[in-house]
């Protein structure tokens, strides 16, 4: 019986450590082969290797490879399909290209509290804020709504941050040679910083509201802000645009009404000494598009835009700076649809290409254009506006569906140009007349809802692609050939299991661009890229579902 | 128990224990994989923190490696193309080292090349129901052609419209034909992007109630290497506007709700309440900026729905407010012209599911420029969409309060007229005394006392039975004393003796005498009386009693003008009165009271002034001997 009882005892201790050490079930990870769009990235390298050694396919190849926080980047344009072997130091690892490249997932990095999140019933992100890499990848900037800048280098180790005194980060973009971060804020001054990128120091700041008025309303949007913060060369260009209501004596009567006042100002980069202003005296009464501007800052050209028609800057009106002087050189004025439709509305759609040769346009109801503007020169003399925009095409990119004399589309959102005049469009989600109906979610989705195309310099359409959901801020790569979309929910079927990162390829040319997709848990509100396309970063919100819980944290996603 | 035993026991304790520990922690983890147009999608049964998807094709091929960001979730897309029939597994790596491998079978028919969907009427949310449509009204089919491969295809669309169906407006670049007595329309399209497609509208009409029409299509494709044929089909009911509404209808609508449809049940349901900044605010700390009405809506307003019928149905749902008078949109609640595409008035589409109920909710806007307090009519509406037919409607009565500055500007008049007084008299008493004899400071003295006993007393008496017996109409009675027998004694006094002044020193002496003998000293009756010294002395002498200091009113028409200037000095404190209770206690009265009020104070201010100008002249032959 004693023997009995030993045996069982003993048994009961084999089983006990067996299973205690399927406990530890979380297993060394040992070193491993993804193929990212940029190449070979071998991961869980704990030193700086002394040898890597690759074949592929069972040939021996001499890779170029280097080696950063924790990683070995094999350059190498692997082929889908194709045998692998890596050796570093001796370890081995073997595996084979799938078909597409993977998102890498560097560091996932929380950032602070949000005072509001978006609603997967409403089509609002409510969270504006934006995020910025440098052209080499190395450092990523936020201008969060969550009061803070951040800057990250791109192992995810936060450099430092800085408290916005009383506003949220709205704009944010690196110096050309990734030395300085320029944020703006949505503040009662409206702020434009120049942070060291390294240190975090302050080298400059100008109040934005000094031009278009101050404020200290409760809401973000109801303050003086940045809209823009364009990077040329050694000068940066930024807008700030301030709607406030207006109380006047009109008779007997107290009338209200709501003034815009927006204008743009160059500074050079290095000491935030003013450059140019434009207007050169006043305001403009209409907000503005996003700027873009020529590869050399010789051009720069952005659109008014305004719900009401705008007195002295109308809305619809394309303008194009020189990027010298802010001398006014090229006007063209655009007109609404009609119909239902009473204002053009370009926002983020609008483009020209690094040559300075072509711009494109996208307005809300879904007209697509590209002009050739060649002939207007940025050395113009002082005078009259050029206004010689050589339509080369006009495109109803997605159609406006007549219900019931309800206009059901899919907003026109972001144009992009490259220098042989090749087009790229994307639409936003479902809207019913207007973007900014509230009138909750139509049951339905138009068909090209969050959906990109490619147009050809003649016009014709190339492909599409769509995702469903609506539409962060996007970017693309310096050469065009990336961009990494950011995807919210959909509130029209209230799912977001397509919210996330999406990184498309526009090179390719099988109608299928997209390079990968990242799932996120909450949304996606805004991504970058680097200039070279190797890191991408994405920021991500939390969402409330139907019932208030939230899914989602507010972070910060860097991946290669 | 011996010692193995014991040993025993303890051991058997700690295996049932990590045993339990260890599969409790591996729950069964379920997960199916759907193949879709662009991909695959795998629900979990559980939401889980997944790292990696990796899926491979039935030759083992490596297709794709998903990374998935940190956060559980039930439902990954996979973007992957796929072929048909064939086999392919997905490897989950959860974060907890777990893994998940499962297997799924693609459909045995290839992806279309071209999808087709034929919906009547327009947004039918599923294909297979039938849409329900109102006779005589028009509605909207709509026609999706997609394509599905970066091989250009032309598409020869033909769509056959049924007996009894109307088409009132065809595309462009598509024409009518007639063929063998059927109505056709037709249309060609070259699709030559992948995922480019083709999408049109089509305006129809059905006459005739109890028909189930249904609307063909054939679509004829040609990729150059094959040719073949799609058809598509959308039924369609056509029932009255009387059959509609018995299932579809308006059941409630309730404003002011909020953005989730949630009323505040401290608010009154169909008030709203616009109380700008005031003037006072922006005095005191710069322009607070409150909501931008222009921009968002001023509140809202839920419209219940209930869909008793079998059929889904896609409703238009409208909310206007009205002026009841005119009937037209009420100006003050016109959308701005860039919401609501300018129509002027709100809107939204919901899915009504058979025998259900749904809640719209729609932004109601404020024009601050037009903000008239007033009643209003607010009209919620629904039809089909894509029809043009109300079949249901509610009504709502709302009244729109607006703040107003008057009382405030009222009560700051009245003060600064008593600060004013005060300050004068208390600067210049010795003048202001001086200015009457002694004989005549004694008149005036008895004429305040005698006030005082003839009016403050019986009305102080008097004020809580009447109340107690009239409620608010107390002012019936009371008005009796309050009005007729005073102005008989002020009156009197001013036609005794018809100095600038005298009545002035006759309120100051019957207001000391109710504040040290009743304990009346309220801020409100130092208000009233300032501002009743002043507005009588300045009737009285705009009058001419005081100003060219005769012997009284002699004749009825003096007697009726100075009637009606002490009636309406009665109507204009009065008034102020109120203001100053509105301001100081926060009372509020309906208009048609307070216009009671004035009238009955009128009619008795009247006829005292009119008594008081006989007494008067009868004291005089005697009071100034």
């Amino acid at each position: 019986m004693k023997n009995l009882y030993k045996s069982i005892v003993i048994f009961s201790l084999l089983v006990i450590m067996v299973a205690g050490g399927g406990c530890g079930r979380k297993s060394m990870a040992g070193m491993q082969g993804i193929f990212t769009k940029n190449g070979l990235v071998m991961i869980n390298v704990s030193h700086q290797p002394q040898e890597v050694a690759m074949k592929v396919n069972g040939q021996s190849k001499i890779p170029n490879w280097h080696f950063d926080g924790g990683s070995v980047f094999v350059r190498e344009f692997w082929q889908p399909g194709a045998s692998y072997e890596v050796q570093v130091d001796g370890r081995n690892w073997a595996g084979t290209a799938p078909m597409k490249p993977t998102p890498l997932p560097v560091s996932a990095q929380e950032l602070g509290m949000l005072e509001d999140t978006p609603a997967v019933k409403d089509w609002s992100p409510v969270v504006y804020e934006d995020v910025a890499v440098s052209a080499d990848g190395r450092y990523i900037g936020v201008a969060s709504f969550d009061h803070n800048v951040y800057v990250f280098d791109n192992t995810g180790k936060k450099l430092w941050e800085y408290r916005i005194p009383d506003g949220v980060g709205v704009a944010a973009a690196f110096a050309a040679d990734g030395s300085k971060l320029f944020v703006g804020e949505s503040s009662p001054d409206a702020n434009i910083y120049a942070f060291d990128t390294l240190t975090g120091k302050i080298r400059w700041q100008y109040g934005m509201a000094a031009d278009i008025g101050r404020s200290t309303a409760q809401k973000w949007n109801s303050r003086p802000k940045i809209t823009n913060i364009v990077v040329m060369g050694d000068k940066v260009i930024t807008s700030a645009e301030y709607t406030q209501r207006v109380t006047e004596r009109d008779g007997g009567r107290a009338k209200v009404t709501y003034v815009t006042s927006c204008v743009i100002r160059a500074f050079d980069g290095n000491d935030g000494n003013p450059k140019w202003r434009y207007p050169e005296t006043g305001v403009m009464d209409t907000g503005i598009s996003r700027i873009t501007c020529s590869a050399d800052g010789g051009k720069i050209a952005f659109a008014n835009h305004s719900w009401s028609r705008g007195q002295f800057y109308v809305d619809g009106s394309i303008r194009l700076l020189a990027g010298s002087t802010g001398k006014l050189i090229g006007l063209c004025q655009l007109t609404p649809k009609g119909g239902k439709f009473s204002y053009v509305g370009i926002f983020d759609g609008i483009n020209i290409s690094p040559n300075g040769q072509y711009l494109t346009i996208v307005t809300s109801d879904d007209r697509g254009m590209l002009f050739d503007v060649s002939s207007i020169k940025a050395d113009t003399a002082d005078g009259e506006p050029n206004r010689d925009f050589r339509l080369l095409w006009l495109r109803q990119i997605s159609n406006i569906q007549q219900v019931g004399g309800v206009p059901v589309y899919a907003y026109g959102n972001t144009a992009r140009t490259t220098d042989e005049g090749k087009v790229y469009f994307m639409t936003g989600t479902t809207f019913l007349a207007d973007k900014t109906a509230t009138s909750g979610a139509p049951p339905f989705s138009h068909p090209d809802a969050t959906s990109f195309f490619a147009y050809s310099n003649r016009g014709e359409l190339l492909w599409k692609w769509q995702s469903e959901g609506g539409l962060g801020k996007l970017r693309f790569s310096r050469d065009s050939r990336y961009v990494v979309i950011p995807i919210q929910h959909n509130y029209v079927t209230r799912q977001k299991d397509k919210s996330g990162v999406y990184c498309l390829d526009l090179a390719r040319t099988d109608g299928d661009p997209l390079v990968w997709f990242y799932p996120l848990e909450g949304v996606a509100v805004a991504a970058g890229i680097a200039g070279d396309g190797t890191t991408v970063v994405g920021l991500e919100v939390p969402i409330r579902q139907v019932d208030d819980r939230p899914d989602g944290m507010h972070r910060l996603h860097i991946l290669q | 128990m011996t010692r193995y035993k014991r040993i025993l026991l303890i051991v058997l304790v700690i295996v049932a224990a990590g045993g339990y520990v260890f599969f409790r922690g591996s729950q069964e983890i379920a997960a199916q994989v759907e193949f879709t147009g662009q991909g695959a999608d795998i629900l979990l049964n559980l939401p889980q923190e997944v790292a990696t998807v990796t899926v491979t094709n039935e030759a083992g091929r490596l297709l794709s490696v998903i990374t998935v960001g940190p956060g559980a979730r039930q439902k990954i897309p996979v973007f992957i193309k796929w072929e048909p029939d064939k086999q392919y597994a997905f490897e989950l790596a959860l974060r907890d080292g777990r893994g998940v491998r499962l297997t799924g079978r693609t459909p045995a028919d290839e992806l279309e090349k071209v999808s087709f969907v034929l919906q009547a009427p327009y947004g039918l949310s599923r294909t297979d129901s039938t849409g329900v449509v109102p006779a005589g009204s028009a509605f909207t089919a709509n026609i999706l052609l997609t394509s599905h491969t970066d091989q250009p295809v032309n598409v020869l669309l033909d769509l056959v419209i049924p007996p009894g169906v109307e088409v009132l407006s065809v595309p462009q670049g598509m024409q009518a034909e007639q063929r063998g007595g059927v109505q056709h329309i037709v249309g060609r399209r070259r699709l030559a992007a992948i995922n480019e497609h083709w999408n049109e509208q089509i305006v129809l009409k059905a006459a005739q109630e109890g028909l189930e029409p249904v609307i063909q299509a054939v679509a004829n494709i040609d990729n150059g290497r094959e040719q073949w044929q799609m058809t598509g089909h959308a039924a369609v009911k056509v029932a009255t506007v009387a059959d509609i509404a018995r299932n579809i209808r308006v059941q409630a609508v309730e404003v002011p709700v909020d953005v989730t449809g949630r009323s505040d049940p401290k608010a009154r349901s169909g008030s709203l309440v616009y109380a700008p900044a005031s003037r006072l605010s922006s005095l005191a700390g710069g322009k607070g900026e409150h909501a931008r009405l222009d921009d968002e809506p001023f509140t809202y307003a839920g419209i219940q729905l209930s869909n008793d019928g079998d059929d889904h149905v896609l409703a238009l749902v409208t909310v206007k407010i009205i002026d009841p008078a005119s009937g037209a949109l009420a100006p003050v609640f016109v959308s701005p012209a860039h919401k609501n595409a300018g129509l002027g008035y709100s809107y939204g589409v919901v899915d009504l599911a058979p025998h259900a109920f749904s809640q719209v909710i729609l932004p109601v806007y404020l024009n601050e420029n037009s903000a008239f307090g007033g009643r209003y009519k607010l009209q919620a509406e629904a039809s089909v969409f894509g029809a043009d037919q109300v079949i249901s409607g509610a009504d709502k009565e709302i009244q729109l309060i607006t703040r107003n500055d008057r009382p405030v500007i009222i009560t700051l008049f009245m003060a600064m007229t008593a600060l004013l007084g005060i300050g004068w008299l208390i600067w210049r008493q010795e003048a202001a005394l001086a200015r009457f004899t002694s004989k005549e400071l004694v008149i005036i003295s008895l004429f305040g006392t005698v006030t005082f006993v003839a009016v403050n007393l019986p009305e102080t008496v008097l004020w809580d039975m009447a109340r107690a017996v009239l409620g608010p109409f107390s002012f019936l009675v009371t008005g009796f004393f309050n009005q007729t027998v005073l102005y008989a004694l002020l009156v009197a006094l001013v036609v005794v003796l018809p100095h600038p002044g005298a009545v002035t020193l006759m309120i100051i002496v019957r207001f000391i005498l109710n504040g040290f003998i009743l304990g009346h000293f309220t801020p409100v009756q130092i208000l009233t009386c300032a501002v009743l010294a002043l507005c009588l002395e300045v009737a009285l002498y705009a009058a001419g009693v005081t100003r060219k200091r005769e012997a009284g009113p002699d004749t009825v028409g003096k007697v009726a003008l100075l009637a009606v200037a002490c009636g309406l000095v009665d109507v204009v404190t009065t008034y102020m009165n109120f203001m100053a209770y509105m301001t100081l206690y926060r009372l509020f009265y309906a208009h048609w009271y307070i216009n009671a009020v004035l009238a009955a104070g009128f009619l008795y201010t009247a006829g005292g002034a009119a008594i008081g100008c006989r007494l008067g002249s009868t004291l005089r032959r005697t009071a100034l001997d």
